[in-house]
């Protein structure tokens, strides 16, 4: 048995928040500049009452509603996000109940950011490929705007809430060819933390530790209450140009391939700006290098399922091509498989 | 590298008229800096040049001279070597 990648369904909340919107509250900024900057012309913001778990709600509704599967095909779920409905329990398990999924289900969040999409097709293809699991749902549901500041044009600009709904399924495999997810290449460097962080919330610094009412700043201006995204932008450019062409490398090494055997080029979508210097810098040929963001911004870990989506209604896929999928920040945290498009 | 290609890379990236940056322009007085242009600026050191300075390392510099000769350092055979 291998893993495959059967379908894609992603859901985006409808409240839109554009460039001309975001000049009204940074008036010495311009809708071309954000634009020509960012690559983002609109991001869509949850609802103050839809969470996360809502989002993948309306995205695994969706799945099955194209007829890619039905609830009870469904044998693990696993769900990738970093803003959970609560501490405890799982969010993966109030969506085994509200999706109708069997009791006989496995479920589990992860938290991970804009590397989440690799890790979990990493841990899908584990968990099919050894037996434990038939069709598992890779769900990635984020909502960062929640955590943001609006007068932070530096996050504002780039994040938008979106849920996407992947089901990766077993098929008898044929081994003349390559497997359709893998091999896979993943690293870590913890001392990136505290360039993308919520520092606020957790049990290192509970809000209730704070006094209430209004906001709580520290020594370096950081908002600590609310719990508040700080991203250091120039810092993680930094790391991606540090880690990110090693990346392309390593996936290549492990494959046994050249850029000659990919069709297609997906990254995480963080911003086009920075994409297109990273796409230049490792030399990847434009035709190539696929990005789709201009009508989502930078959703996190739905990044790739919604480009992978976005490539396929485009006609950019077909049955065998081979695609590089690479996903890196928060944490710092990344990752790089070869997909093989089975649909 | 030399100071008319560094100056004339930062008039790119600042998109500022021809002459309005100097070797002793205060770096973050510049017309134009900000988060995004800072995220350039890194950029363009890296395509230009092909040296990653930290972004600490930037907002110590205070004039665009100092910027050169940190770039400059980058570049140096010692540090080339090492």
């Amino acid at each position: 048995m291998q893993a495959i990648l059967k379908a894609i369904e992603y859901y985006l909340p409808p409240q839109v928040l554009n460039n001309p919107q975001l000049c009204e509250i940074a008036p010495n900024w311009s809708p071309q500049k954000i634009q020509s900057k960012t690559g983002i012309e609109e991001r869509r913001i949850s609802e103050e009452e839809e969470l996360s778990s809502d989002l993948a709600v309306k995205a695994v509704t969706k799945l099955f509603e194209s007829g890619a599967c039905k609830p009870e095909d469904i044998d693990y779920l696993m769900l990738c996000t970093q803003s959970p409905d609560y501490f405890l329990p799982t969010t993966a398990c109030l969506l085994q109940n509200r999706l109708g999924l069997r009791t006989s289900c496995g479920a589990l969040d992860f938290n991970l950011g804009c590397s989440g999409f690799i890790y979990g097709l990493g841990m899908a293809k584990g968990l099919i490929e050894t037996g434990q699991a038939t069709n598992v749902l890779v769900v990635t549901a984020e909502t960062y705007t929640k955590f943001i500041t609006p007068t932070d044009m530096s996050v504002r600009t780039l994040f938008g809430d979106a849920s996407a709904a992947t089901l990766i399924t077993a098929q008898d495999s044929h081994s003349e060819q390559a497997p359709a997810i893998g091999p896979f290449v993943y690293g870590t460097d913890g001392r990136g933390a505290k360039n993308l962080i919520v520092q606020t919330g957790g049990m290192r610094k509970p809000v209730a530790g704070f006094a209430s009412g209004g906001g709580v700043e520290d020594a370096d201006e950081h908002v600590l209450v609310p719990p508040t995204l700080y991203m250091n932008g120039p810092e993680i450019f930094l790391f991606t140009l540090d880690a990110v062409p090693d990346l392309v490398a390593g996936i290549c090494s492990r494959a046994g391939i050249t850029f000659d055997d990919v069709d297609l080029f997906l990254f995480h979508q963080a911003n086009e700006y920075m994409l297109r210097h990273l796409r230049d810098k490792i030399e990847i040929p434009p035709e190539r290098f696929y990005v789709s963001m201009s009508h989502c911004g930078n959703t996190v870990s739905s990044t790739i399922p919604i480009a992978l989506k976005e490539a396929y209604k485009a006609g950019r896929l077909k049955i065998g091509d081979r695609v590089m999928l690479v996903g890196f920040g928060v944490g710092y945290s990344w990752g790089a498989t070869m997909l093989r498009w089975a649909v | 590298m030399n100071a008319p290609q560094f100056l004339a890379a930062l008039h790119e990236l600042f998109d500022v008229s021809a002459g309005s940056i100097h070797k002793d322009s205060v770096l973050q007085d510049i017309e134009g800096w900000s988060s995004m242009t800072f995220i350039g600026l890194i950029a363009m050191l890296d395509e230009e040049f092909g040296v990653r300075i930290p972004p600490g390392t930037i907002l110590r510099c205070h004039t665009v001279e100092d910027l050169m000769d940190e770039v400059a350092a980058e570049l140096s055979p010692n540090k080339m070597a090492a």
